[in-house]
């Protein structure tokens, strides 16, 4: 079991996610443009292992955002009192498929929570509330941006995603570090004393490293306010996190039993203790590195 | 039980990986073939019903699906000209090397059937020595989601080729960065890592 766990996280810290996740299609601006050469020659890509999981569930994503936006349409126009009920149902949906998908700060939850000591309940609590700052983040900006009637949507998006993300690149780093810290206080034997309270100090942390605006949203956002029904795009975001915010609460619940059961299985006081305190350092490490990896790359970019 | 959990972190990991889809975009080529020399092909895109209403609500100032030359540029500038450095989603695999392209032309924007459409050309003037190519188009990054068009994906210019099919080639070395991969109704989901490719043989 040991080994497992330790396999595990030496996994999850090895992996480098340094994908950017702003769309490819947007600037701010190009520069001077120089006469190039018509092509270039790559190096052939590394073929990479396969999923079956993922494949499944971009199909679907790509039908689902299509009936969504003709649901929003319908529900806009007001003709069919229903098809409000039917967008929040698809969009519930949208959110459930979307955060099975990679990103959302899935990394940070399981860190977190495999690392700390936590009820089950804070779990949940974070994962629903990271999930309502990821969309709710969206809402405000593309409302906001809305109500100031500001015509270049997309863009400005952009723009603040651009401080946005070394932000939130920087709240998860510094969560790490402050697990780390903690782990090597218990090390040199102080008591840790936060695990009795439901409410825990990083998960604050969790959930403000959640408030980049979710492309998803923000597109239904974008789209219900073309469409001249603003309310129903509001709904249709607060569903989607719903549908998101079951999935993370699932992840960080997950995290937390599988931790308790650990610390279960082990009789010896010293062991345990010492468990506790390996797990405490793994995910400060698995938090910080993800952080500041993300970081680095965010800005070097 | 605690299996079930290990199972439970372990399928978080490819989520780790890349960037999931948030936009979908459905491709049609038209190519260009001289003799045994690829001339151009020419790429347009059909986008979904929330990038069309984002573009067109962004740079379509009377909101009529036609785009100015003005609006044109400005939507060549801010939401095309990034993808040079994301090689314009083009990867030409020609005498056993991979070709992206470094400069686009004809860059077009228009509303089609209420759909977003991005046209442009591409020139490649190359030298088809082993009498097949093929090209795929997809993004590493995996925040688009691209399929070639169900209906005449595909439109040949000059020299008619002897044979071409669309598939996911499996010996090919291109991949989404990630364990991901897409397929549509109808279509067996076969859970590879490749993005579809269309290949083309010469007589």
């Amino acid at each position: 079991m040991f080994r497992n766990l330790l396999i595990l996280l030496l996994l999850l810290a090895g992996i480098t996610a340094l994908f950017s996740q702003s769309n490819p299609f947007l600037s701010t601006g190009e520069g001077g443009s120089r006469e190039e050469p018509e092509t270039r020659v790559t190096a052939p890509a590394a073929p990479r292992p396969s999923n079956p999981v993922l494949t499944r569930i971009s199909a679907v994503q790509r039908r689902l955002q299509r009936s969504i936006s003709s649901a929003l349409e319908d529900a806009s126009s007001g003709k069919d009192p229903g098809a409000l009920f039917l967008v929040s149902g698809l969009a519930f949906l949208y959110g459930f498929i979307h955060a099975l998908g990679p990103g959302h700060r899935k990394t940070v939850l399981l860190g977190y929570f495999l690392g700390e000591k936590a009820r089950p309940a804070a779990g949940i609590i974070t994962g629903l509330l990271l999930a309502l700052a990821h969309a709710g983040s969206a809402l405000i900006l593309v409302g906001g941006l809305s109500w100031l009637a500001v015509n270049s949507m997309l863009i400005s998006i952009n723009r603040a995603e651009q401080y946005l993300y070394p932000a939130t690149y920087a709240i998860i780093s510094l969560l790490g570090i402050w697990m780390l810290v903690q782990g090597i206080r218990e090390f040199h034997g102080h008591e840790h004393g936060e695990s009795r309270h439901s409410i825990h100090p990083g998960t604050g942390g969790i959930i403000l490293s959640g408030l980049v605006p979710c492309p998803g949203a923000s597109a239904i956002m974008i789209f219900s306010i073309a469409s001249g029904g603003i309310w129903v795009g509001i709904i249709a975001v607060l569903a989607m996190s719903l549908g998101m915010g079951i999935v993370l609460a699932g992840i960080g619940l997950a995290s937390i039993l599988f931790r308790g059961r650990i610390a279960a299985l082990i009789r010896n006081e010293k062991a345990g203790r010492n468990l506790e305190l390996l797990l405490h350092l793994g995910g400060g490490i698995l938090i910080a590195g993800f952080g500041l990896l993300l970081l680095a790359g965010s800005l070097a970019g | 039980m605690i299996r079930r959990f290990v199972l439970v972190a372990f399928l978080c990991i490819p989520t780790l990986l890349a960037a999931h889809p948030h936009m979908f975009i459905d491709t049609r080529l038209k190519i260009g073939i001289e003799e045994n020399r690829l001339k151009q092909v020419e790429i347009t895109w059909y986008f979904d019903p929330m990038f069309s209403a984002s573009i067109v609500g962004d740079f379509d100032s009377d909101r009529n699906g036609v785009f100015t030359p003005e609006e044109t540029e400005a939507v060549r500038e801010y939401a095309f000209s990034n993808l040079k450095n994301y090689d314009y989603f083009t990867f030409l695999e020609l005498n056993g090397k991979t070709h992206v392209p470094r400069r686009i032309e004809n860059f077009k924007v228009f509303v089609e059937n209420r759909q977003l459409v991005y046209r442009f050309s591409i020139p490649f003037d190359l030298e088809i020595e082993e009498k097949k190519f093929a090209l795929a188009i997809y993004d590493e990054s995996y925040f688009c989601d691209i399929l070639f068009h169900e209906d005449s994906p595909v439109e040949f210019q000059g020299t008619r080729p002897a044979a071409w099919e669309i598939r996911e080639n499996k010996d090919m070395s291109i991949n989404y960065g990630g364990p991901v991969s897409v397929s549509r109704d109808g279509k067996e989901y076969s859970g590879t890592a490749y993005p579809q490719q269309l290949q083309v043989s010469l007589r």
